[in-house]
C-alpha cells in the first residue's frame, strides 16, 4: 500500500463508502470518499496519483459515464468496479472499456486488496514510466538536428559506413555524433538506443 | 193576590175580579180542602167592604186538583142566604170541581199531543234516513222526503202500492209472505234488529239498505213503519277496505322477506308467512308475543338483546338496522339483512314498527367467497410482482450485506492490531445494517404473505411510506427518482394494508416502466396522498412516461391486456378489484405535461369512530 497514493471510492451507498474506508483505514491506505460521480469529477486533480474504486450503478451518472468521462479527460487512473447482483452485462462493458477488473459485492478483503494493490501498482508504473518518457524527451531535446538524424539511423541499424554516404559525411564525423548521442541519451549499448527509439514511436515522444 | 178566571152573580157573568186570598174561606179550601159555611158567614170570616164574599150569608168552595194532586185553583159558592141542605151544596160543587180538574187535564194533554205529532212530522219530513209506513197488508202509507230520494219516487207515485215495488225481483215474493205469515202467526224476524236488504230504485238499479224496522198497532190493527239508510257508500268503502286488507294480506304472506308488524311496545301484531316458517313449521303463534321473546332469537341472548334493543329505538322513531342471525329449518344459522322502522300517523304519533328481514347468507357466502378468490389472485399478483423485482431487491439486500462484510473485516483487523477502541463503533455499524437488510426482507415477506385479508385503520401516509421503499430498490436499477409527497393531517383509512400497499406499488412500478420505455432524461415519479371532498383520501401517482394511448384507454382496467411485453397484464385489474372492495374509485388522466396521472380513493375514518375502535 502506498501513502502518496490515494484510492478514491465513489458509491452512492454510505453503508458501503464507510465499509470500503474503513478497512482501507485499517491497512494504512488513504482514501476519499465520494457519494457520486459528480462530486469525484468537481473535485478531480489529475495530478493525485492512486486508484478508482467505482460501484457501477448509480443514480444519475452510472460508472460507466465516470468511465467514459475520465478517458475523454485523458484521465489513466486504474479503475476498479464493485458490481451488485445482476449488474454481470455492464460489467463487461467496463471491462470492454479498459477497466482493470471488476468485483462483486458483497466482497473477501483479500480479493479487493489484492486488486487495490494491484492498481496502485499500475498506477505506480504507469507514473514512474511517464517520468522515463519526460526525461528522455528532454534528452532528446538536447540534440542537435544532425545528432538527431545520425540517432534516428543508427537505432534503425544501419551501419556508419553507410549513415555517412546517406548524409554526405565522413565516417569519422559519424562516429563523433554517434558517440555524442549516446552521452546525451546516457545510454552505453546500442540495444538501450533501439529500445528508446521504439519507446518514441509507441508514445509518439519527438 | 188571586184572581177569578170566571164567575157567575146574580144571574149574569161577573167581572174578573183580583182579591187577596188570605183571610178569606177561599185560604181555607186552598189549605184544607172542601170547606162549606152554612150561615152566618160573617161571624166564622171578618171580611171587609172589598173582601170577596162580604156581606153573604153562606159558602160553599172546593180546590180543583191536577193528575199529581196539586191545587191549581178553587170553585166556590158564596150565597146570601143560609143553605138548606149543606150536604147537597157541597157534593155539587165538589163534582163541578172534578169535572173541572178532568177537562183541564184533557186539554193539556190534548196541546202535548199536538205538539208531539208537529214535532214527528218534522222529524219524519227532515230525516235523513227514508222512513215509509206500511199497512198490515204490507201497503204505503206514508213516504217522506228521504225515502223519495233514496228510491227516486214521488210519494204520490207509491202510497197506496204494495212495498214490494221497492225491492228487487228475487225478494217481492218472499217478502209479500213475510208480512202475510207474521200478520196471521206473530211469529218471524220482520221487526226488531236493523238488518242489510237489497231496494231498487225506479229506475230499476239495486242497492243495499239498512232497514229497522218497527210495528205499531193502531185501533186494533197493525201498521209497521221502516227506517232505512242507503248504505251502498258505506258498502263500497266497505267492500274496497276488504278488497285493500285481501291485497295487504296477499302481499304480505306472499312475501319472499321475512315480515312483521309490531305494536309500538313490541308485541307482534302480524307475521307474514316466511317469517312463520322460516325455521321450520312451528305450530305455536307468534301473535301477541314480544318480537324479541320469540324462539327465533333464543339461540343467543345477544341477538335477543339487540332485537329489544333495536325494537326501543325504533319506537322511538328511529329505523334500525343490522345483521341478524335466525336458524334455518336445517339448523343452519342464516344471516339475515334486518330492519325495524316506526310507521307515523299523520300527527307524527308512532302508530306500529314494521320488521323486515332478508335473507343474505347466500349473498354473504358469495361475498366472502369473492373476498377470499380476490386475496389469492391479489396474492398470486404480488407474488408474481416481487418475481419481477428480485433483481431489485437482491441488490436492495445486498448493499447492506456488502457494508456488514467490510465492516466486519475491517473489524477483524483492527482486532488483530490491537486497536479496540474502533470496535464500539465498528460494532454500532454491523448492527445497523444487519437491520437495514432485515428491514428490506421484512416489506417482501410481508408483501409474499397470505394471511387472511384483514382490515386495520391505519394511516395511508405510512402504507404508501412502505410502497415507496418496495418500489425504489427498483427505481435504483433504472435511475428513476420517486418523490413521495405526503397529505397533512390525513383522517386514517380502513384497510388491508397490504392490498392497498400492492395497488401503490403497482401504479409506481407502471409508471416507472412508462418512463423506461421513453428517451426522457428527467425521470421522476410523484406520488400524492391529499384528503379530498366528501371523506375520501386520494392517493395519485405521476409520471413523465409515454402516456396512455388513446384506443387502450378503454381496455386498461380489463384482466390479460397489457401493452408491455413482460408480465401477465393483470395489475390494474387486481388494482381495481381491491380498490373497488374497500368502497374506492381508481382512474387515471393524461397529464398536460407529459405522462399520465392514475389514482385511487379510499373512504376515509371518521375520526371518532377511529377512537370507538
Amino acid at each position: 500500500m502506498s501513502n502518496d497514493q490515494t484510492v478514491f471510492i465513489v458509491d452512492d451507498d454510505e453503508g458501503v463508502r464507510d465499509g470500503l474506508s474503513l478497512l482501507l483505514e485499517t491497512v494504512g491506505q488513504p482514501c476519499e470518499l465520494y457519494e457520486c460521480g459528480g462530486d469525484f469529477l468537481d473535485a478531480y486533480d489529475d495530478s493525485k496519483r492512486g486508484c478508482l474504486v467505482l460501484d457501477i450503478r448509480m443514480p444519475r451518472m452510472t460508472g460507466l459515464d465516470l468511465q467514459k468521462k475520465l478517458q475523454e479527460m485523458g484521465s489513466t487512473l486504474p479503475i476498479i468496479f464493485i458490481t451488485g447482483h445482476g449488474d454481470i452485462p455492464m460489467a463487461v462493458e467496463a471491462m470492454r472499456r479498459g477497466a482493470l477488473d471488476f468485483i462483486r459485492k458483497p466482497f473477501r478483503e483479500h480479493d479487493l486488496l489484492e486488486r487495490i494493490n494491484e492498481a496502485l501498482g499500475i498506477d505506480a508504473d504507469a507514473y514512474r514510466k511517464a517520468c522515463d518518457r519526460e526525461e528522455l524527451a528532454e534528452k532528446l531535446s538536447s540534440l542537435s538536428d544532425r545528432e538527431l538524424e545520425v540517432f534516428d539511423r543508427v537505432a534503425d541499424g544501419r551501419m556508419n559506413k553507410v549513415i555517412a554516404a546517406d548524409l554526405g559525411i565522413s565516417e569519422r564525423t559519424v562516429e563523433v555524433h554517434r558517440g555524442q548521442v549516446m552521452k546525451k541519451l546516457g545510454v552505453r549499448t546500442l540495444a538501450q538506443l533501439v529500445r528508446i527509439k521504439i519507446d518514441m514511436e509507441q508514445h509518439a515522444i519527438s | 193576590m188571586s184572581r177569578t178566571v170566571a164567575s157567575w152573580e146574580d144571574g149574569e157573568p161577573g167581572p174578573v175580579r183580583e182579591y187577596a186570598l188570605s183571610g178569606t174561606p177561599c185560604a181555607a179550601v186552598m189549605s184544607h180542602g172542601v170547606q162549606v159555611v152554612d150561615c152566618e158567614l160573617a161571624r166564622r170570616y171578618t171580611l171587609d167592604r172589598k173582601s170577596i164574599g162580604y156581606g153573604c150569608e153562606s159558602f160553599v168552595g172546593s180546590p180543583i186538583v191536577d193528575r199529581e194532586g196539586g191545587k191549581i185553583g178553587q170553585i166556590c159558592v158564596f150565597g146570601a142566604q143560609p143553605l138548606h141542605d149543606p150536604e147537597m151544596a157541597s157534593a155539587l160543587v165538589s163534582l163541578a170541581a172534578v169535572r173541572v180538574s178532568a177537562e183541564l187535564e184533557h186539554r193539556k194533554q190534548e196541546a202535548a199531543l199536538l205538539r208531539s205529532e208537529a214535532y214527528s212530522k218534522a222529524i219524519v219530513a227532515t230525516a235523513a234516513e227514508g222512513i215509509i209506513t206500511l199497512d198490515a197488508r204490507g201497503r204505503i202509507e206514508t213516504v217522506n222526503r228521504a225515502a223519495e230520494k233514496m228510491f227516486g219516487y214521488e210519494a204520490s207515485e207509491l202510497i197506496g202500492e204494495d212495498i214490494n215495488v221497492l225491492m228487487p225481483g228475487p225478494y217481492r215474493s218472499k217478502h209479500t209472505g213475510y208480512i202475510r205469515d207474521y200478520v196471521a202467526t206473530g211469529t218471524g224476524t220482520i221487526c226488531g234488529a236493523g238488518r242489510e236488504v237489497p231496494a231498487q230504485r225506479k229506475d230499476g238499479t239495486e242497492f243495499p239498505v239498512y232497514l229497522a224496522a218497527s210495528e205499531v198497532i193502531l185501533d186494533g190493527e197493525r201498521c209497521f213503519a221502516g227506517i232505512m239508510r242507503d248504505i251502498s257508500d258505506q258498502k263500497m268503502a266497505e267492500e274496497s277496505r276488504k278488497a285493500v286488507e285481501r291485497r295487504f294480506r296477499a302481499v304480505f304472506e306472499q312475501r319472499h322477506q321475512l315480515s312483521g308488524i309490531l305494536s309500538v311496545e313490541g308485541r307482534v301484531l302480524e307475521a307474514n308467512r316466511k317469517s312463520r316458517e322460516f325455521g321450520g313449521a312451528q305450530g305455536e303463534s307468534v301473535t301477541g308475543r314480544f318480537y324479541w321473546e320469540l324462539p327465533w332469537w333464543s339461540h343467543s341472548p345477544e341477538m335477543q338483546r339487540r332485537m329489544q334493543e333495536a325494537i326501543q329505538s325504533a319506537a322511538a322513531g328511529e329505523t334500525v338496522r343490522f345483521e341478524a342471525t335466525r336458524p334455518r329449518a336445517d339448523g343452519q344459522l342464516a344471516t339475515l339483512d334486518f330492519s325495524v322502522r316506526p310507521i307515523m300517523e299523520e300527527d307524527g304519533e308512532i302508530e306500529f314498527l314494521v320488521t323486515e328481514s332478508h335473507d343474505i347468507t347466500e349473498r354473504r357466502q358469495a361475498e366472502e367467497e369473492a373476498r377470499q378468490h380476490r386475496a389469492r389472485v391479489a396474492h398470486v399478483a404480488r407474488l408474481s410482482t416481487l418475481g419481477e423485482m428480485a433483481a431489485g431487491i437482491a441488490h436492495e439486500i445486498n448493499q447492506p450485506l456488502t457494508a456488514i462484510s467490510l465492516f466486519a473485516q475491517a473489524g477483524r483487523r483492527l482486532v488483530d492490531s490491537g486497536k479496540f477502541e474502533r470496535m464500539d463503533e465498528v460494532c454500532h455499524k454491523l448492527n445497523e445494517h444487519a437491520l437495514r437488510a432485515s428491514e428490506v426482507v421484512e416489506r417482501m415477506q410481508t408483501m409474499a404473505r397470505q394471511g387472511e385479508s384483514v382490515k386495520n385503520v391505519v394511516d395511508c401516509n405510512e402504507l404508501i411510506e412502505t410502497a415507496v421503499k418496495l418500489a425504489e430498490s427498483e427505481a435504483r436499477i433504472y435511475d428513476i427518482q420517486i418523490d413521495f409527497e405526503r397529505g397533512a393531517d390525513l383522517a386514517p383509512v380502513s384497510v388491508d394494508g397490504v392490498q392497498i400497499q400492492q395497488v401503490a406499488l403497482n401504479l409506481l412500478r407502471n409508471g416507472m416502466e412508462a418512463m423506461i420505455a421513453t428517451d426522457n432524461e428527467e425521470r421522476s415519479i410523484a406520488i400524492r396522498t391529499r384528503g379530498s371532498d366528501n371523506g375520501q383520501i386520494e392517493v395519485s401517482v405521476s409520471d413523465r412516461g409515454c402516456g396512455v394511448p388513446q384506443d387502450y384507454a378503454d381496455k386498461l382496467f380489463t384482466p390479460f391486456s397489457t401493452t408491455k411485453t413482460s408480465g401477465m397484464g393483470m395489475g390494474l385489474s387486481i388494482s381495481q378489484a381491491i380498490v373497488r372492495a374497500h368502497g374506492g374509485s381508481i382512474g387515471f388522466r393524461n397529464n398536460d405535461s407529459g405522462g399520465t396521472t392514475f389514482w385511487f380513493t379510499l373512504p376515509a375514518v371518521e375520526r371518532d369512530k377511529h377512537h370507538e375502535q
